[in-house]
């Protein structure tokens, strides 16, 4: 294992307890007198109609989603960015063709209105 | 305009009254529509605009319905008064002026009038599950102990067209106010939304409302002064001055010339504060934060000088039936004066920081455009009306007060 | 690896973490003080001088609240998403350079937790795991406020994360490295000068990221209340709060890393250079929130797709010619 990650590690343990230790102390300490009305979630002060937890639009999944497929392409920059000083004119050639390609689905997306925010268009 | 409503209406009035001033037609309950549409249409009367609709309760039982009408342009107002016995229905003029909705709401709320062919009629200022017309005589004026905090808290219904739309949609239904930052406590909407998209909204009012009419009805005419204070509590003197004219009027009351003066003085200067809340909460809920502490700051300096005028720094009950309580002191003039000439550098921060900032711009233009026409149906008045391109100040086509003298005349800041 | 060099880099991460703990709570005193004294006013005055043991009390309020499990959470990912939040953003700081080295009995004290080949890696990776919490955090509330909130926060924080990750190729093609430590030493000129679109894209979409002023709103008060928070308390809000100033620190830090000199600067020593351009750049944070209104959703999310992802592309292309003409 790459010894440079265990201060990571330690980081990580570290916020880790952190966070365990005091959300159990305040639970210990705090006060607690709960009532039905109390833990009844938030609206306003009325009573919540319905669940929270119903269907919502569809519009939220398609963002996740482009988000994942752009964000991949992102990511194959980043090795390609590292070395682009040895790569030269070849690099920059390869570079342009993905972005480019990258465009094409951009200005795809963009047509189709997947990044309109409107009622009722996908 | 008197003789214009006879020519137009003439057979079918039942009275034509001229009292202090003010012109009122009586018409039998049948008659109203007929005569409704004809004061709109007919273009010699032009009665646009429903500046109001109250019910008064006049005992023996019968109530008497109130209209009150404007015409923006013949510049002339107009009372319709129709008079039925209880538990007779009076036909709704909310296809004619779509503003009566509301009022006929609260007539239908607070006396229990109904009113035939209302798209809408149930309650709107008490809470849900109240029951009784609290502005009916009979009714007790501290209240009825049946309609205690139980009753008054009820069931939460959900507004009826909106959930049977709505069933098994995507479509969530979300309360917003009245325990919401940017509602004020005073305000419930029920929205229905589609992802981050408003679809419909339903506004439910009625949070703040104390029953001021029934209050007064058991007070002498100064006693009520305060009441009218708290009616707005953002422009109090304002309110005050609605009241004490109204009292003026039917006592046939002048008043000197200096009250009239400071009414209109201390009158604006309320309408500066007033504003300047209204654009610094609505710059807040846009998320613009800091607005609203400068505009409190320039608030508090008309604050500091209520409190030199008259003590109070809110509810300052200040005008009197027949002028103001006491004379300024003088050193209020040397300070208007200096804050008023002091307040256009003001101002011009305020432009910078919200009406030439691209994100406010974004924000706010083209969003909930009400044109011209739908401003008068509905009743819109005072800048509101104004921004919807109506061309129309009472202070300039209907002088009252002191706003009809020739030392009333609003300036440009030029001219300072 | 040696017990004493696991003996320094527990030391290190320890004092590193406590650090973080007290610049956030001070950075909530900042942001108080700061907008207070722009919106003529004076901020917290009372507890302490000028206010400066506030974060203190308000620490052990937060402690004494009553802890709150609204009824029909799903109780697990409730009380974990707070955590999720605070891990990833404090964790991240363990990557940034604080300074070069300093000696501490002949042993060379190097002012940074680690230092790994993919640091800028690392820290945008942890920065998308908060994005978990924070979607876990609306949906396990079971109320609409939060719901919605983290619906927005979820949708806003990936969408303007593909523009932060876009915005810092540039400089990583410059630097030829992912090491923060190789970034530093490659910026004989700040990489702000050669890179000025790729510094404003990360710190717009910095803004974004950090749910701040004028892109927070998925705890936008005056529309949501506080969006996906609103049905925590006690010391599971305090985490999402504090969470939010560490992430601000950990992106201040990273912005100073990538685009201005990271602890490099004359006469004063490293450490002091790189807080001055950490505190610059909270201080920017603040002083946007006091400034501007909020963004609709949907402008909001028409601006980091439509706007600030084809720039970044572009800049990317005008950074890559750029280099081939002038080497």
């Amino acid at each position: 294992m790459n010894e440079g990650y265990i201060p990571i590690l330690f980081m990580l343990a570290l916020a880790t307890a952190f966070c365990v230790v005091v959300v159990i102390l305040s639970r210990l300490v705090g006060k607690r007198q709960d009532s039905s009305e109390k833990l009844m979630a938030y609206e306003c002060g009325n009573i919540p109609t319905g669940n929270a937890r119903q269907r919502f639009p569809i519009k939220f999944y398609i963002i996740a989603m482009l988000f994942i497929v752009f964000d991949i392409e992102a990511m194959f920059l980043y090795p390609w960015a590292v070395i682009y000083k040895s790569l030269k004119l070849f690099g920059l050639i390869e570079m342009v063709l993905f972005v480019g390609i990258l465009l094409i689905g951009f200005i795809y997306i963009w047509k189709k209105g997947a990044l309109e925010w409107g009622s009722r268009n996908i | 305009m008197k003789e214009e409503l006879t020519t137009h209406l003439g057979d079918r009035l039942a009275a034509v009254t001229e009292a202090c001033g003010e012109l009122t037609i009586t018409v039998l309950p049948e008659q109203l529509l007929a005569v409704a549409r004809q004061l709109r249409d007919q273009e010699a009367l032009a009665f646009t605009f429903l500046s109001d609709l109250t019910g008064v309760d006049c005992a023996a039982g019968a109530f008497e319905v109130v209209y009150h009408l404007l015409s923006m342009k013949h510049r002339s107002r107009v009372r319709i008064k129709v008079r039925i016995d209880r538990g007779i229905e009076l036909p709704s003029v909310a296809g004619i002026w779509p503003a009566a909705n509301w009022y006929e709401r609260e007539a239908y709320d607070l006396l229990g009038i109904t009113f035939a062919g209302h798209p809408d009629l149930k309650r709107i200022l008490t809470p849900d599950g109240f029951s009784g017309h609290p502005l009916r005589k009979e009714y007790p004026l501290r209240g009825d102990p049946a309609q205690g905090i139980s009753a008054q808290r009820g069931e939460v219904t959900m507004a009826a067209p909106i959930a049977a739309e709505t069933a098994g949609s995507e479509h969530l239904i979300l309360n917003m106010g009245p325990q919401h930052p940017s509602t004020h406590g005073v305000l419930r909407v029920i929205l229905e939304l589609d992802g981050e998209v408003i679809v419909n909204a339903e506004p439910v009012i009625g949070h703040l409302h104390r029953g001021v009419e029934k209050l007064a009805e058991h007070m002498t005419y100064n006693q009520v002064i305060p009441l009218m204070d708290r009616l707005d509590y953002c422009s109090p003197l304002i309110n005050n001055l609605g009241y004490v004219l109204a009292v003026e009027k039917l006592l046939g009351i002048e008043i000197p010339e200096r009250a009239a003066a400071l009414r209109v003085l201390l009158s604006e200067l309320t309408r500066i504060q007033s504003h300047l809340i209204w654009l610094g909460t609505h710059a807040l809920d846009i998320g613009a934060m800091s607005p609203l502490l400068y505009m409190f700051r320039e608030r508090e300096e008309i604050l500091d000088m209520y409190e030199e005028v008259w003590g109070a720094r809110m509810h300052l009950a200040y005008f009197r039936v027949g002028g103001v309580a006491a004379d300024v002191p003088k050193s209020f003039l040397v300070r208007a004066r200096k804050f008023l000439s002091g307040f256009y550098e003001k101002v011009d921060m305020y432009e910078a920081l919200l009406t030439e900032n691209p994100i406010w711009k974004r924000r706010t233009q083209g969003v909930g455009i009400i044109s011209g026409d739908e401003a008068i149906a509905l009743g819109l008045s005072g800048p509101g009306l104004r921004a919807s391109g109506i061309d129309w100040d009472l202070r300039k086509h209907l002088p009252y007060s002191g706003y009809d003298r020739p030392w009333w005349c609003p300036r440009r800041k030029s001219a300072f | 690896m040696s017990l004493l060099a696991i003996g320094i880099a527990l030391a290190k991460a320890v004092i590193v973490f406590v650090c973080l703990l007290l610049c956030v709570a001070y950075s909530t005193w900042l942001e108080r003080k700061v907008l207070g004294h722009m919106q003529v006013r004076c901020g917290p005055l009372r507890v302490g001088w000028y206010g400066l043991l506030q974060p203190i009390a308000d620490g052990i309020k937060l402690f004494f609240k009553e802890d709150i499990v609204v009824s029909g959470a799903n109780k697990f990912l409730y009380i974990l998403s707070p955590m999720i939040v605070m891990i990833a953003a404090c964790a991240s700081i363990a990557v940034v350079p604080f300074g070069d080295y300093i000696d501490v009995f002949g042993q060379k004290i190097y002012l940074r937790v680690a230092d790994v080949d993919i640091g800028v890696l690392y820290i945008f990776a942890l920065s998308s795991l908060s994005v978990y919490g924070i979607t876990l955090a609306g949906w396990s509330s079971n109320s609409k406020y939060a719901l919605l909130g983290g619906l927005r926060a979820s949708a806003q924080m990936i969408s303007y994360e593909l523009a932060t990750g876009l915005s810092i190729i540039g400089v990583l093609m410059h630097a030829g490295s992912l090491r923060p430590t190789d970034i530093v030493a490659g910026q004989d000129i700040w990489y702000i000068v050669k890179q000025p679109i790729g510094f404003l894209i990360f710190v717009i979409c910095a803004f974004a990221e950090c749910n701040r002023s004028p892109f927070d709103l998925p705890e936008a008060e005056n529309e949501l209340v506080p969006g996906f928070h609103v049905e925590y308390s006690s010391m599971k809000f305090a985490l999402f709060f504090m969470a939010e100033y560490a992430h601000m620190i950990v992106v201040s830090a990273l912005a100073a890393t990538l685009f201005l000199g990271g602890w490099r600067g004359p006469v004063l020593p490293g450490i002091v250079w790189f807080m001055l351009k950490v505190f610059a750049m909270m201080f920017f944070f603040i002083w946007i929130r006091a400034t501007y209104p909020r963004f609709r959703y949907d402008q909001l999310m028409k601006f980091g797709w439509k706007v600030l992802f084809p720039v970044a592309l572009l800049n990317i292309v005008v950074t890559g010619i750029g280099m081939v003409i002038w080497g």
